[in-house]
């Protein structure tokens, strides 16, 4: 294994005053608590921080690792010599400080006598594992369908040399149809181990849709636009449109401008209640790159009376 | 790609946030005794359904609410008071952001 720097972790010279390392210390738990941070690796941080603390603030831990430690650098490997800590007594854990897991240094240095939660025999009691949360992104099929996906968590870790270095892990999870964007899925059991026979923390994903190129998502909404011919707008028309669960048969009324939404009820996302399809109506414009094209422009233009900019012209005019 | 077992397969619940569950089902999610979550209420860290009646009912939501507050206070020393007005001005912090996101 590798040795690691406990000063260099927490910020600190290695003669340091016990209030400076608290200080220290604390600036540093509050700056990565995986509940405030919004850094991916800020639970490894925080727990690589907590297990330096765990070292430097016990007076007889110090003394032991700086004896140790003197000629050694971090990323080096190490092993304990043998009776490296002779005449060396080790409390078990203080009110402040990490509580969890510790590295492999650590427990190669301090594991021994060290007490931990629901580790020794007076002591053992059970405890449920921590829930965990994590964010994951799916397709807009996968919401509107529920779908079978695998979902790979990578899990950060910090080596000695404070390197960040990820672990993955996937599972293969049934993604309920309806799901909406922001909305949880809890997978029961995948959370922490408990201690002492307690159960399995659950594990919550918050869900992301990716974006998709047709579909606007709101809620369980949907949005899209959908381009038809001027005579589909002026008369009205009968248009086939696709929505995710089929194509259907679209009723244009006659004079429908850009613009106009078409609301189709409980054809958005499925739930209780399902979300709706909103079809917003563009007009789109025949490009008149030929002579018969620009005659039929022209004829409109002779035979319709019609300005659109009268209510602009008299609203724009101060 | 599918052919694989259905013991593979690990199922997944939409969670209803507004999905009441009892006092004695809470305190077991968030790992809390009776009496903690009972303070958290008087402090404003958590907002049962019912005030006024028993038994308390409380939203999905608030199980997390609880461990939030549990973690500050193991791992930062912050006591309930110190724990509610983080809670709330994270909660306001994310609002901004979600804000900020769609200009």
């Amino acid at each position: 294994m590798q040795y690691k720097d406990y000063y260099d972790v927490i910020g600190v010279k290695r003669d340091a005053t016990e209030a400076e390392i608290k200080r220290a210390y604390r600036k540093l738990a509050r700056k990565y608590h995986p509940d405030v941070s919004t850094l991916d690796d800020a639970e490894a941080r925080f727990k690589e921080v907590g297990e330096a603390y765990e070292v430097l603030k016990d007076p007889e831990k110090r003394a032991a690792y700086d004896q140790l430690g003197e000629n050694f650098r971090a990323g080096q490997d190490f092993h304990a010599p043998p009776g490296w800590d002779a005449g060396f007594e080790f409390r078990g854990a203080g009110a402040e400080g990490v509580h969890g897991d510790f590295s492999d240094f650590f427990e190669s240095l301090f594991g021994r006598g060290f007490e931990r939660r629901a580790e020794t025999a007076r002591d053992a009691y059970r405890y449920r594992g921590e829930d965990h949360h994590a964010k994951v992104m799916i397709d807009l099929s996968d919401a509107v369908k529920g779908a079978t996906r695998d979902v790979t968590l990578r899990m950060p870790s910090i080596d000695a040399d404070g390197h960040l270095s990820y672990q993955e892990h996937t599972l293969r999870v049934r993604i309920p149809a309806g799901v909406r964007e922001g909305q949880r899925i809890r997978l029961a059991g995948q959370g922490a181990r408990g201690g002492g026979g307690g159960a399995a923390g659950d594990l919550f994903l918050e869900v992301g849709i990716k974006p998709h190129p047709l579909y606007r998502v709101d809620g369980g909404d949907l949005y899209f636009e959908l381009p038809i011919t001027p005579w589909e707008a002026a008369l009205g028309a009968s248009i086939s449109t696709p929505t995710p669960n089929g194509d259907v048969q679209l009723k244009i009324p006659p004079g429908t401008q850009s613009g106009k939404k078409l609301r189709l009820k409980g054809r958005g996302l499925p739930g209780k209640p399902s979300g709706d399809l909103y079809v917003i109506i563009h007009i789109a414009l025949p490009p008149a790159t030929t002579d018969d094209a620009k005659a039929v422009y022209r004829h409109m233009k002779d035979e319709l009376d019609f300005d659109p900019r009268v209510t602009v012209r008299s609203l724009g005019r101060m | 790609m599918m052919g694989d077992s259905d013991e593979d397969v690990v199922d997944a619940q939409i969670v209803v946030d507004d999905a009441q569950i009892t006092l004695t089902t809470f305190c077991d999610r968030a790992c809390v005794t009776t009496q903690l979550a009972i303070e958290m209420v008087d402090h404003g860290i958590l907002n049962p359904v019912n005030t006024k009646q028993e038994p308390l009912c409380f939203a999905e939501t608030e199980v997390r609410r609880a461990q939030i507050a549990l973690r500050l206070h193991r791992d930062l020393g912050v006591n309930l008071a110190g724990a509610a007005l983080a809670l709330e001005l994270m909660d306001e912090i994310r609002a901004l952001k979600k804000h900020t996101n769609r200009l």
